[in-house]
């Protein structure tokens, strides 16, 4: 796959909120936007998605509570319950700080494995780095040309919002 | 960012050299008492609990301020937190460190430590007891440990990343595997963001959990002094009380070590002295509490266990943790005090030992007169314990200089919003004042003399 891309690159953030919305108003696909930091807004002017990570730690969040609870319950009151003082095995309330702290274990570990996941992420991936400067103070449009007769319009659009410099790259 | 990238100072390596000799004593002390056994501590059949007991309730405490720093003032959205929420959260994972070392020491045979997980095992098919709060203590700092660490680690990724694009060669590659590919693409920020609210969200009621479950190990006894309803949130409140003060004197020798007086400012200090303020009323007017509800109560033993504690043979130990904790503290009310590094300092300090005596008091004056005069006891700790608790000091030091040396200590992506979206502010107000014919003066308000050092941003 060889895919052609222009980058922009701006030193402030407000400009390339302006310059995306500017972009995907004429109809053209950014592919992404890289930054220092997380620009407020920038999921909208983007058109993401609302990710779906919330609808997964409640899943996570589920599981860790029904795995905690029935391993409570099997190891204390089916599998080898103990006679203390004559109470009974099955004791709610004693149940509930180790069921609560399993949800939380399991919630924290399973979302984040999921956000390493989908962003692939993980120790030693070698990530495809646009630029040394993103991670440091400088941001990057990225869009993608799907035709040459494009690639001015969108040169026009990236310089009128005041970048810094235009490069471009393949993929 | 400078002191990660600048060679270590000879004050760093001297820091290091100290605090690292102090940990090799207080493990050499481990040993020891792995030799000998628990004999080497000054326990006796009454007093069961006593010094190490207090250090792990005092190495959690002191963790649960980073915890919140960095969660509950996310989910209230404190800009301010930016600059001391990351070596906050390296406190906590390194406070947690020690506390940890303390309960498995403390079973005689910490070999057989694996015992307290639920494990199937050779005794028939005999589980851990999920009914004991002690278990429920296993639990507890084992997940506040994990969740802790991946929220900092989380965190951290961005900022490794920095690191990487600005390094060359071995340290390039180190950063590069640590930074797990990040690319600053805004797919990835926009979930980031949502992990970390969530984390955060999990982290707060998992912090106030986490102290609960240690107050319960007291609470649900029948030991006079202990057995009382109080005890979650005043141990909360107390956790809170006594990692803030850490966090001062972590922070102020962090500031002056690395020179980061731009980034913690006075302003900090002073919003963390209110916090101390109102933690340490909490505090104080849990003490009355107590002692008003084992008046209410009519219950003898409850009465004479208060009393004792006031007026007994640990009345020293009392009056310490009274006057470190509830007037120490009352001083911040006062606006110098409350902005003075120094005064910050000192008072920070008196607010950990305090604490500590708190624990101390809570454990030893309960349990050292029992039910029956014959089995009264005193209590006296051995030149062991002292060592293994400064030992765990060391520890805990060592791991903050590393720690400071070779991550950023302050959130970098976070620090570089907040000055953007108060230089915009700046600016804009700038722009007003000047079309009104007033020359832009610089405003004192916080965010403002944070901008004012937004050129050298670049250098972070």
């Amino acid at each position: 796959m060889n895919k052609q891309f222009l980058l922009g690159v701006y030193d402030d953030e407000e400009p390339v909120l302006r310059a995306v919305k500017e972009l995907r108003m004429k109809g053209l696909r950014v592919y992404d936007v890289y930054s220092p930091f997380a620009i407020h807004g920038m999921d909208d002017a983007l058109g993401l998605k609302r990710t779906r990570l919330t609808v997964a730690a409640f899943i996570y969040g589920v599981i860790g509570m029904t795995l905690g609870l029935s391993m409570m319950i099997f190891m204390n009151v089916i599998d080898w319950p103990i006679n203390i003082g004559g109470k009974p095995a099955w004791m709610g309330p004693d149940f509930v700080p180790v069921t609560f702290e399993i949800t939380v274990l399991i919630t924290a570990l399973g979302m984040v494995g999921t956000f390493l996941y989908i962003n692939r992420l993980g120790p030693g991936v070698p990530g495809d780095l646009i630029d040394p400067r993103v991670t440091n103070d400088r941001f990057i449009i990225a869009v993608e040309v799907k035709a040459d007769e494009t690639r001015s319009k969108i040169t026009e659009i990236l310089q009128s919002h005041g970048s810094l410099e235009i490069r471009e790259r393949s993929k | 960012m400078r002191p990660l990238e600048s060679k270590p100072s000879k004050l760093w390596f001297a820091a290091v050299g100290i605090t690292s000799l102090v940990m090799m004593m207080g493990f050499g002390f481990i040993g020891y008492l792995f030799f000998v056994g628990t004999g080497v501590w000054g326990l006796n059949k009454t007093v069961g609990w006593a010094w190490d007991i207090t250090n792990f309730v005092f190495w959690v405490g002191i963790g649960h301020a980073g915890t919140l720093i960095s969660a509950v003032l996310l989910l209230f959205r404190q800009k301010w937190r930016t600059s001391i929420n990351r070596a906050a959260e390296a406190m906590t994972i390194f406070a947690v460190m020690c506390a940890g070392i303390f309960p498995v020491i403390h079973t005689g045979r910490p070999w057989l430590a694996f015992w307290m997980l639920p494990l199937p095992n050779v005794h028939g098919s005999l589980w851990v007891n999920f009914n004991s709060p002690l278990l429920w203590d296993v639990f507890a700092i084992s997940t506040y440990l994990t969740v802790s660490l991946v929220f900092w680690y989380i965190g951290l990724i961005p900022d490794i990343a920095t690191v990487r694009d600005r390094a060359n060669g071995l340290r390039k590659a180190i950063y590069g595997v640590l930074s797990f590919g990040w690319n600053g693409s805004a797919r990835t920020w926009a979930r980031y963001e949502i992990v970390c609210l969530i984390l955060a969200g999990l982290s707060t009621p998992l912090v106030l959990s986490v102290h609960t479950i240690v107050s319960f190990d007291f609470a649900t006894s029948v030991v006079p002094g202990w057995h009382t309803t109080i005890f979650p949130p005043y141990f909360v409140a107390g956790a809170i009380f006594s990692g803030f003060a850490m966090v001062h004197t972590l922070m102020i020798l962090t500031r002056t070590l690395f020179k980061l007086e731009d980034y913690i400012t006075i302003y900090h200090l002073e919003l963390m002295n209110i916090v101390i303020i109102v933690t340490g009323s909490v505090v104080g007017l849990a003490y009355g509490t107590e002692f008003f509800i084992a008046w209410y109560s009519g219950v003898e033993y409850e009465q004479y266990a208060f009393i004792n504690r006031a007026t007994g043979p640990f009345a020293w130990a009392y009056w310490t943790m009274i006057s470190c904790n509830v007037i120490t503290p009352q001083l911040f009310w006062f606006n110098k005090i409350r902005k003075s590094v120094v005064a910050t300092f000192i008072i920070s300090i008196f607010v950990n030992i305090g604490m500590w005596f708190e624990r101390f008091v809570i454990i030893v004056t309960s349990l050292h007169r029992d039910y029956l005069p014959s089995s009264w006891a005193d209590y006296s700790p051995t030149i062991v314990e002292i060592g293994i608790f400064v030992g765990t000091f060391g520890l805990f030091f060592t791991l903050f200089l590393l720690f400071a040396k070779t991550l950023p200590v302050i959130a970098l992506h976070e620090v570089k919003t907040v000055l953007k979206s108060s230089s915009e502010k700046y600016k804009k107000l700038a722009a007003e004042k000047a079309s009104r014919g007033i020359a832009a003066e610089p405003l004192l308000t916080p965010e403002i003399s944070l901008t004012r050092k937004a050129p050298e941003e670049n250098e972070l």
